[in-house]
């Protein structure tokens, strides 16, 4: 008998049989496990169950579809997707009892409640690592993950999960050993801020990367084409542009890691005061200070992040001088955070983020921010933000200035300067303080009129205008506060003790 | 965070890559007739990779925003490893210049984004030509997945220790592999 080969076509249908075969058994052994979870009492809380009935109903379906609809060029997305969803089942597992403090299950979640937002499901997950993390947001993912295939029933899918569209999964883990120190925990308001920074990555981090991604281009560029080795003529200018391409996503990465790293200190920081710089302390010990972003998951430099959570400390850490705390403890407390302070003296993290030009641009970006014309920013409520006039000024000697806001954004909350008075001979652009009174967010575009600018006669004119130890002298963007150059600051600020 | 956010967007870019793939072999085996999700992918595929490749956005000198900034960058150093890997079909196919390659990839893109009648100045992509792009394409989505598929969270520092050691404020120049 002659034995014909398998033609392309009947080749390639036997690979697709048995992998569509494979990836069945897979999607319902994945969904039987992930409904026997569901079955258990053995959780502290609801949001283990919902995410392995969202892990269940996924899995259910794709079994479904792989047997009638799913095409064959899809197969290897489904098997990318079931291999990502079965790890989410292992955090579902890790939040049994038998695993987890009870203790610590109700009181976290309302906290992450509170600080987050009251319709997102937290699963709290002991780790065998000594470390905290959180991970999601599930439910939006899994929609964007299914949403990819028009022969997925989507609408199913939904009305089966049982969530709402504005229901969001996390998992939020911590080391399942506590050391010494439950104070660690207080570590959590950092995670808690990774809600809120990724809403802010999402939308404000594209805007600013994408105002300044061709001048990093450049720069960049130029450092790589500097010693570039002769290449392939096919890919001659390629080669260059590959090696830029990877420079860029590293510093990408960089700026992204870092903006949210340094936002969620920040969120701890407002949160859980100088517990969270305790904890954050505490914690960083056991690493190197000043390890490169690119040694490091794109993560800044210990030293650098504790020396911006001390600066947002600050208050707290000096409030004991003068009025003093109310036992010793916690004055010693203070003291030893106040070790950061000789810690964070070192330069060590600077040096390791000017060495490199990966590490140098997102620095460069997380210090400031420009909004280009046509877009806008976003003014929270409670927020100061401070900005500069369109228009460069040179004030006459003869002449007095006071900036107002205009009624119009004023019925909307917005209070441009609480500072209002420009003195005779001041040059330059003038430095807003932009606030949001109101309840709601305001959207400000650069070269929208906000403010007034109202003259007077100085009488008798100046001679000298704005002379001797002025401090905001020709700025040419916003100026931060420079209070600690008045020479009252230094007359009247509590000494130290002895 | 371990952020499935940004994982859900590079699957849905390796996902819509890979259709667009499929559509393109299927126009280049003689069917002329694609569905309005295909074409959708094809269009959006054209669009993306004028972003992601800076030779085509040069030409193009559209700027491109927010979001889809963020992506092309992070997929960027794929797509010029994927041509790279694709050197011997790319010479195959009569390629031999980079100002030959940067002309394929123009037509190329301009094809995706409106299949069979890709405008003034440029030529219907033969049915050789249209095998080529959907390999590239199939590259790239295949790429994209090995970069996701690490318990589903990106993993770009892995290849960037491995390719590119920066030393003392310098850069060790990569080789092509």
């Amino acid at each position: 008998m002659t034995l014909h080969p398998f033609s392309s076509d009947e080749e390639a249908g036997w690979h697709e049989g048995i992998r569509r075969r494979e990836l069945i058994r897979c999607s319902v052994d994945l969904a039987r496990l992930a409904e026997n979870v569901q079955l258990t009492e053995d959780f502290a809380s609801e949001a283990p169950k919902t995410l392995s009935r969202v892990i269940a109903v996924t899995a259910d379906l794709l079994a479904q579809k792989l047997e009638s609809s799913a095409p064959a060029q899809d197969l290897e997305q489904i098997n990318t997707l079931l291999g990502i969803i079965t790890t989410h089942l292992r955090y579902v597992e890790r939040a049994r009892v038998a695993q987890t403090p009870w203790s610590i299950v109700s009181s976290a979640e309302r906290l992450f409640k509170l600080t987050a937002d009251s319709k997102s499901h937290f699963i709290v997950r002991p780790n065998w690592t000594y470390n905290y993390s959180i991970i999601g947001e599930f439910a939006s993912a899994y929609r964007e993950f299914l949403s990819c295939w028009a022969w997925f029933p989507l609408a199913d899918w939904k009305k089966d999960i049982g969530l709402g569209d504005d229901e969001s999964i996390y998992c939020i883990s911590f080391p399942r050993i506590e050391r010494m120190n439950c104070l660690l925990h207080a570590n959590w308001g950092h995670e808690v801020g990774h809600i809120l920074a990724a809403k802010w990555v999402s939308v404000d981090f594209a805007t600013a990367w994408a105002s300044d991604e061709s001048a990093i281009k450049q720069r960049i560029e130029d450092h790589v084409v500097k010693n570039f080795p002769p290449v392939d003529p096919l890919f001659k200018a390629m080669a260059i542009q590959e090696a830029v391409a990877k420079q860029m996503r590293a510093t990408m990465e960089a700026a992204r890691q870092g903006f949210i790293e340094l936002i969620c200190d920040r969120v701890g920081v407002h949160l859980l005061g100088t517990s969270a710089l305790a904890a954050t302390m505490e914690f960083a010990a056991r690493f190197a200070m000043d390890v490169s972003p690119l040694q490091s998951s794109y993560y800044p430099p210990w030293r650098y992040r504790l020396r911006m959570m001390l600066k947002n400390c600050a208050p707290d850490l000096n409030d004991n001088i003068g009025i003093g705390y109310p036992n010793q403890e916690i004055d010693a407390f203070i003291h030893w955070l106040k070790n950061g302070q000789r810690l964070t003296a070192g330069t060590g993290d600077l040096q390791v983020i000017k060495s490199n030009v990966v590490t140098i641009e997102p620095r460069k970006i997380q210090e400031r921010q420009v909004i280009p014309f046509g877009e806008r920013l976003v003014l929270h409520p409670g927020v100061l933000v401070l900005a500069c006039t369109f228009e460069y000024v040179s004030i006459p000697g003869d002449l007095e200035c006071q900036v107002e806001g205009r009624s119009s954004w004023a019925r909307l909350g917005l209070q441009v300067a609480t500072a209002t008075s420009i003195e005779p001979g001041f040059k330059g652009v003038i430095t807003l303080e932009l606030s949001n009174v109101a309840t709601v967010p305001l959207a400000l575009m650069p070269g929208i009129r906000i403010a007034q600018l109202l003259l007077r006669k100085a009488e008798p004119p100046v001679d000298d205008p704005y002379s001797g130890n002025r401090k905001y002298r020709c700025p040419i963007g916003p100026e931060f506060s420079r209070l600690h150059e008045d020479y009252d600051w230094n007359a009247f600020a509590p000494k130290k003790k002895s | 965070m371990e952020d499935l956010g940004l994982v859900a967007e590079l699957f849905r870019t390796s996902s819509t890559l890979a259709r667009a793939a499929a559509s393109l072999e299927k126009l280049a085996s003689g069917k002329d007739e694609i569905e309005p999700t295909e074409k959708e992918a094809l269009s959006w595929s054209g669009e993306f990779l004028l972003a992601v490749d800076w030779s085509a956005q040069q030409q193009a000198k559209k700027p491109v925003g927010g979001g889809l900034a963020l992506q092309a960058t992070s997929v960027r150093p794929t797509f010029y490893s994927c041509l790279f890997r694709m050197a011997p079909q790319l010479r195959e196919a009569g390629m031999h210049d980079e100002k030959e390659l940067t002309s394929f990839l123009n037509n190329f893109y301009r094809n995706l984004l409106s299949p069979g009648t890709p405008g003034k100045g440029y030529k219907k992509l033969t049915s050789d030509q249209s095998k080529l792009g959907a390999s590239l394409l199939h590259e790239m989505a295949e790429s994209i997945l090995v970069q996701i598929n690490n318990n589903g969270l990106p993993r770009p520092t892995a290849t960037l220790k491995d390719e590119w050691k920066p030393t003392a404020n310098d850069l060790t120049p990569i080789l092509i592999r």
